[in-house]
């Protein structure tokens, strides 16, 4: 059965400071900056989590936590089941390649078997209709053909935990229906799913959990509708306050 | 995870790094008309234009130190872009690693291979080059020294890089600073002059650890002589680097993320 726990976790992002400075004022060294304090968090089996909060609230950095990119300065991180994490940074890995030499590698970073890869490669070219856009660098790609691109990264997956943030736009209506028809399909299979979209359309689509994040705080976690007119509110609320 | 088993995990994910690294060096020529060929051809250039001037300027023999120059400079291609590179090793796989959790090697892996099949590619000039100069009677069975030599160099620059990518990845001086050491380094190395024979085992050579590397390959092929002392001192900077390498890696494995 798959999980996700998160018990007591402190995280601090640490980067490099701006730019600024040089000559006469120094930049170096590494700043901190908190944004997880005693944060916990339950998700099970079955859950398709919608991750909703304005831009800084925590969202990326939680599913980076999630997948292991991220080690928390104390608590404890515990996952069961095969993790996929996509963060959508993928499609500008090699933007000099090939659609196909991108899908190669990422079939590839997920240790999939060569002929497994191959055969998948095939079928993610069919269900895009990218046809010979395919073997185009993907600098040339529009963004609607970028997002086919990327949902085709997605069809590689083969997890119990699925970690999707941002990188799916909206794309065009038509590819959307088969999108969701193959998202569903595959969640029958797979267990969880966290995913952080600001498309409201999308996550009503592919989630019946949401959790809204705050300052790196959970505000609410439930039912999506509850959570996202919860969200709206808060939304409605700073609009206000401007 | 310790270091061992990062390498292990690392190099069983071959076939990312190997297709990588044949990407990164076709899209380095992507548009131009012969290609990766480029890789071969810069080193005939440059031996051929640096032999006509330099054998005037030491008033040396021109196939003697054709062969000097193109077995020198091949091998400090190799080292010297290993050095350079290293600064950017996991800066470049940046959307890699802060997408998944990936072994540190895996990067270091495909940067070796990469600077691997270029040093390949040079010896397709290099070795015809000294066998049509001095020909096939000159082959002999020491040149098995150079390759245990090539061995102990793509060692030391794995474990350089691993150290080296991690420093400049957190400290952001290391870079810069790498392109300029290595200018001084390559002038103040017998590379383009061969150490004059009076002052052949003054400190000054037998001190630069870059000066060993390179007798490693020069030795045997130019001399048919097995360097002990280079092989000593190449061993030695092995051990030094594995050890830096075991000593902060548990420090670095689950940091190095943050510094990208």
């Amino acid at each position: 059965m798959a999980y996700i726990t998160l018990k007591g976790v402190d995280f601090s992002y640490r980067y490099f400071p701006s730019i600024s400075g040089g000559l006469l004022k120094s930049n170096s060294g590494l700043k901190s900056h908190l944004v997880f304090e005693n944060f916990n968090l339950e998700i099970n089996d079955g859950d398709r989590v919608a991750l909703l909060g304005v831009n800084g609230a925590g969202k990326s950095t939680l599913l980076k936590i999630m997948a292991g990119v991220y080690t928390p300065e104390q608590g404890q991180v515990s996952t069961d089941g095969k993790i996929y994490s996509f963060f959508g940074r993928s499609i500008g890995v090699m933007p000099q390649l090939s659609g196909l030499e991108n899908l190669e590698i990422r079939g590839l970073l997920l240790n999939l078997p060569s002929t497994f890869i191959q055969e998948k490669i095939e079928e993610i070219i069919e269900f895009t209709e990218l046809g010979d856009a395919i073997y185009r660098p993907v600098s040339t790609y529009s963004m609607g053909m970028k997002t086919r691109l990327t949902f085709g990264m997605l069809m590689f997956v083969e997890a119990d935990i699925m970690l999707i943030d941002e990188g799916l736009g909206a794309g065009d209506k038509f590819f959307l229906e088969k999108a969701q028809k193959f998202i569903e399909d595959l969640l029958d299979s797979s267990k969880i799913m966290v995913f952080a979209n600001h498309s409201m359309e999308l996550v009503k689509k592919f989630c019946n959990k949401a959790i809204l994040i705050d300052a790196g705080e959970i505000v609410q976690f439930g039912d999506i509708e509850a959570v996202i007119s919860r969200y709206n509110h808060l939304r409605h609320i700073a609009l206000q306050d401007k | 995870m310790s270091l061992i088993e990062d390498i292990k995990n690392g190099y069983s994910r071959k076939k990312l790094w190997k297709r990588l690294a044949v990407l990164e060096l076709k899209s380095r020529y992507q548009g131009a008309v012969i290609g990766s060929f480029w890789i071969v051809l810069t080193l005939m250039l440059k031996v051929f234009m640096l032999s006509l001037v330099y054998t005037m300027v030491l008033d040396r023999d021109f196939k003697e130190y054709v062969m000097f120059l193109a077995i020198g400079v091949l091998t400090w291609n190799f080292i010297s872009a290993i050095i350079v590179t290293s600064g950017t090793v996991f800066k470049k796989a940046t959307n890699f690693l802060l997408e998944m959790r990936l072994p540190h090697s895996t990067f270091v892996f495909q940067n070796i291979y990469r600077e691997v099949l270029s040093l390949i590619m040079y010896q397709l000039f290099a070795i015809p080059l000294v066998i049509i100069l001095k020909g096939w009677s000159f082959v002999s069975i020491v040149w098995l020294w150079a390759l245990f030599g090539y061995v102990l160099i793509v060692l030391n620059a794995f474990f350089i890089n691993f150290w080296l990518g991690w420093l400049a990845t957190r400290f952001r001086d290391i870079q810069p600073m790498l392109s300029s050491v290595i200018m001084i380094i390559f002038l103040v190395t017998p590379i383009l002059w061969p150490p004059p024979a009076e002052y052949a085992n003054s400190l000054y050579f037998q001190l630069n650890p870059f000066y060993h590397l390179l007798e490693l390959i020069r030795a045997p092929i130019l001399h048919n002589e097995i360097p002990v002392l280079s092989f000593q001192v190449g061993i030695g900077l092995l051990l030094l680097n594995m050890a830096i390498c075991f000593a902060f890696y548990n420090r670095v494995k689950n940091r190095l993320v943050y510094w990208l």
